[in-house]
């Protein structure tokens, strides 16, 4: 992306969610965007996926001279959401092969894939069922399963884990990491959690508060595969320089609640 | 107040007044009554406030009730729920068609006829002159527009062709159920239609139609509508009933003298009348006509005749089978 | 026949005679004669009689073909409709006005111009009914239209659905509940607007039987006869359409 800006609305209503924002994300690498609320990260994500244009600036998608702006369903792209997003009427194998569907897949294709999509992320079980009968986990999962089905080069995750258990959380992130690792592509996952950033990603990019741009890249260059909480002083580090970059763009909520004299110091 | 007694509270509150305002109607109508020595009454006719009902107008302005010990109030309801109503004894009088009389009194309705309103029947087959034949046989095959097939109408038509030797059978019936038979006339849908004498044919004239009428009292006689009693009634107080059916004879007897009196009453009734002096005032001479008997004066007498030579016509078409004799159907009151 | 359709039976069988039974205590407590009210007993024979001599039949099968004729139309015309009103706010705010306008002229009032307008045949009765169905259920398909999830609109479009098929897959699907809704009260009305425009141009009907029965034959259990076909047939009409969404409205 370089030089994009989008807004929203118009007049006394309007907001700028991005200006002038350059990044630019090497293939097969995972990237990390962080930020606080308000930043532009899901603006960021649906420019990505060809859902909006920008305002101002270009967004391609690909290789040197084979880069197009993104367009959505185009199969270059996969994008999961914060919340499953799952059609409540049909099956978990009707939601994995929708795109199919939508593309004109036949059947036994669909049927196909779709199954071979549920295995890999180990849903299997839920072939038949409807995604009210599905645990967050699971339908969670199905989502993951139906932004992969395309096998696209580009994956964007939107806070795929926030809406879940810390402990489910994290074993999720060490299933997307063994993922990422057998079947290799580019991802970009925005995120909240600065430890979830660490574990999984290459570069990490802090963004501003809004309007958003990139105000600083941490480099990860930590071996893998990264476990939980690793003893490693380097990953204390990487966490660290991401904690104060987000401190110095930070908006009122990461200060603390009071200035008085008589709060506890605690370090930070 | 808190929500959990508000719902309730309003519900009362809702209930207290649709109970009231149901109230209210009849309300009005006791404290309307001025004069505490005479007894008031109610009666029932059909269709709406109307010129036709001049006489009943004239009967309460110019006293003749009064005279008869009676205040008299006036409603109005469809024609079959007159008869209802008034065998159940809901309303004292009501004005109805004989041949419904015939019917529901057959069917075990405690009604009963006790003074002719009209002497010669209203309803007649209206058409073109050219479409209305001189002989009822020669209707076999026309498009007759009516009703529906009930009423005073379907027996008129009915009675009509059998003096031809004919049955609804050899005509083709088109049914009007809103009563808008004249368009049906206008438009050439039909080639003749029922119709009240008073009505269709001047409503016909103010579009241009110049109409000609083939009667029931020419061919087939029937008896005409006339004031209704329950049995009840009649049984108990035969005296008040004698004398509301004189008031009403004479307040006709005025009319026919003096068109304009009940044409002035009506008005006074039923404002909108005036809008078209002309037409109301031709309505109401042709209906002082059809209250005239043979004789040319008005009479509220009973036609045993006509009665029982109509209700073998009935008999015979199948509208009545005969079980009920038809000197249970009819008491004059006036002998 | 399962344990539970069993009990739901019974429980039917069992309110139709509370409410019997009640039905004949009222006529008894307030002596009330036949021919005002009669009694569940002289109905239900007067029924058989109707049922005997073929009249019944007859009134019945010509009433229920307007409603079938005038609920599908109605129907069909409505669901176009409104999910031409709910995709399209501009739509809404033009066609508005007109529908709301029409939906309250009584429909007795219109009834004997469209019987003129159209020739006074079963097709002018058809449209009666039509009309009287079409509002509820276009507003119920609009609303329903617009209560699509736009997270899931998102969804599809960033998989490049096309607007055809987001109607299709999305918007449809996601209004067969309300639309639903709709179609249960409109095929009830269509009841009423098969009698009203009997009553309007007719020669046999229920409508029309109703008026024989009590301006013409003073026959007031007929009337009630007609009366209870008429609910028997709005019931069995209702069942089915509860019938068909059970089929097609897979619980959410």
């Amino acid at each position: 992306m370089s030089g994009v800006r989008r807004s929203f609305g118009t007049g006394e209503t309007r907001v700028v969610a991005l200006e002038a924002l350059d990044l630019e994300v090497a293939a097969g690498s995972f990237t990390a965007i962080i930020g606080p609320n308000g930043c532009g990260k899901s603006t960021l994500l649906r420019l990505a996926a060809g859902l909006l244009t920008p305002d101002a600036g270009t967004v391609l998608i690909g290789q040197e001279r084979d880069a197009a702006p993104p367009r959505a369903g185009d199969g270059r792209v996969g994008l999961a959401f914060q919340q499953p997003r799952l059609v409540p009427w049909l099956t978990t194998v009707e939601n994995v092969a929708l795109p199919l569907a939508l593309a004109g897949a036949s059947a036994a294709e669909r049927d196909r894939r779709a199954e071979t999509a549920l295995q890999r992320v180990g849903i299997q079980r839920a072939l038949r069922l409807r995604p009210a009968e599905l645990s967050g986990g699971m339908a969670q999962r199905a989502g993951l399963a139906r932004a992969l089905i395309g096998d696209p080069p580009l994956l964007l995750l939107d806070e795929p884990f926030s809406a879940l258990d810390a402990l489910t959380r994290e074993a999720f992130d060490t299933e997307l990491q063994r993922l990422w690792l057998g079947q290799p592509r580019t991802v970009v996952l925005v995120t909240h959690s600065v430890s979830e950033a660490v574990r999984l990603a290459d570069r990490i990019l802090v963004m501003t508060a809004r309007p958003g741009a990139v105000a600083r890249i941490v480099e990860v260059d930590l071996p893998r595969p990264r476990p939980v909480l690793s003893g490693d002083p380097a990953a204390a580090r990487v966490d660290r320089a991401v904690r104060e970059a987000l401190a110095e763009v930070h908006p009122p909520e990461l200060s603390p609640w009071t200035d008085g004299e008589d709060a506890e110091e605690v370090p930070a | 107040m808190s929500p959990r007694r508000f719902v309730p509270a309003l519900l009362v509150l809702v209930l207290v007044v649709v109970l009231a305002a149901c109230q209210v109607d009849s309300t009005f109508q006791d404290v309307s009554s001025p004069s505490a020595q005479l007894r008031p009454v109610k009666l029932l006719l059909s269709y709406k406030p109307d010129v036709q009902f001049a006489a009943f107008y004239v009967a309460q302005q110019e006293g003749y009730f009064a005279d008869a010990g009676l205040e008299v109030t006036i409603e109005h309801r469809d024609g079959p729920d007159v008869i209802r109503l008034v065998a159940d004894g809901q309303a004292e009088f009501g004005v109805a068609d004989a041949t419904d009389v015939m019917i529901s009194r057959t069917s075990g309705i405690p009604i009963r006829y006790v003074s002719t309103v009209y002497a010669r029947f209203p309803v007649a087959l209206i058409g073109a002159p050219e479409m209305v034949p001189a002989e009822p046989a020669e209707l076999a095959g026309l498009r007759i527009g009516t009703p529906g097939r009930y009423g005073s109408s379907w027996a008129a038509l009915l009675a009509i062709l059998d003096a031809g030797g004919l049955t609804a059978d050899d005509v083709t019936i088109r049914e009007y159920p809103a009563f808008n038979q004249v368009e049906g006339l206008l438009n050439g849908d039909v080639d003749l239609i029922t119709g009240f004498r008073v009505n269709e044919p001047l409503q016909l004239a103010a579009q241009g139609f110049e109409a000609t009428m083939l009667t029931v009292d020419e061919v087939a006689p029937l008896p005409g509508p006339g004031v209704v009693v329950g049995d009840d009634l009649l049984g108990s107080d035969r005296a008040m009933v004698a004398a509301f059916a004189h008031a009403v004879e004479q307040a006709q007897a005025a009319i026919a003298g003096d068109i304009d009196l009940g044409l002035q009453d009506a008005v006074n009734e039923v404002p909108t009348i005036a809008e078209d002096r002309d037409t109301a005032r031709a309505v109401l001479t042709a209906t002082a006509e059809l209250w005239k008997d043979a004789s040319g004066a008005v009479s509220a007498a009973i036609d045993a005749d006509v009665w029982a030579s109509g209700y073998q016509t009935m008999v015979r078409l199948g509208l009545i089978d005969g079980s009920v004799p038809v000197t249970d159907m009819y008491e004059d009151v006036g002998g | 026949m399962s344990g539970r359709t069993l009990l739901r039976l019974g429980g039917g069988l069992l309110s139709l005679a509370a409410f019997l039974v009640a039905w004949k205590l009222l006529v008894l407590l307030t002596d009330t004669p036949e021919y005002i009210l009669p009694a569940p007993e002289v109905v239900i024979d007067r029924g058989v009689r109707a049922i005997g001599s073929g009249v019944l039949w007859e009134h019945v099968g010509a009433t229920v073909l307007e409603i079938v004729l005038g609920f599908g139309l109605g129907a069909a015309t409505a669901i176009a409709v409104g999910v031409a009103l709910g995709k399209s706010v501009v739509i809404e705010r033009v066609l508005s006005p007109y529908l709301v306008a029409a939906q309250a002229v009584p429909i007795l009032a219109l009834a004997p111009l469209l019987d003129i307008w159209f020739g006074g045949g079963l097709f002018a009765r058809v449209l009666v009914c039509a009309l009287i169905v079409f509002f509820p259920i276009a507003i119920a398909t609009m609303v329903g239209i617009r209560s699509a999830d736009p997270l899931l609109r998102e969804m599809l479009l960033s998989l490049g659905a096309t607007p055809g098929q987001v109607t299709t897959r999305l918007e449809i699907p996601s209004a067969l509940p309300v639309i639903f809704g709709g179609l249960r009260v409109g095929v009830t009305l269509s009841v009423i607007g098969a009698v009203v425009a009997e009553w309007v141009s007719a020669s046999t009907g229920l409508g029309v039987l109703i008026n024989i029965a009590d301006q013409g034959l003073f026959d007031t259990p007929l009337m009630f006869v007609a009366l209870a076909a008429l609910a028997i047939i709005g019931l069995a009409f209702y069942s089915l359409v509860v019938m068909v969404e059970r089929r097609l409205v897979h619980p959410a």
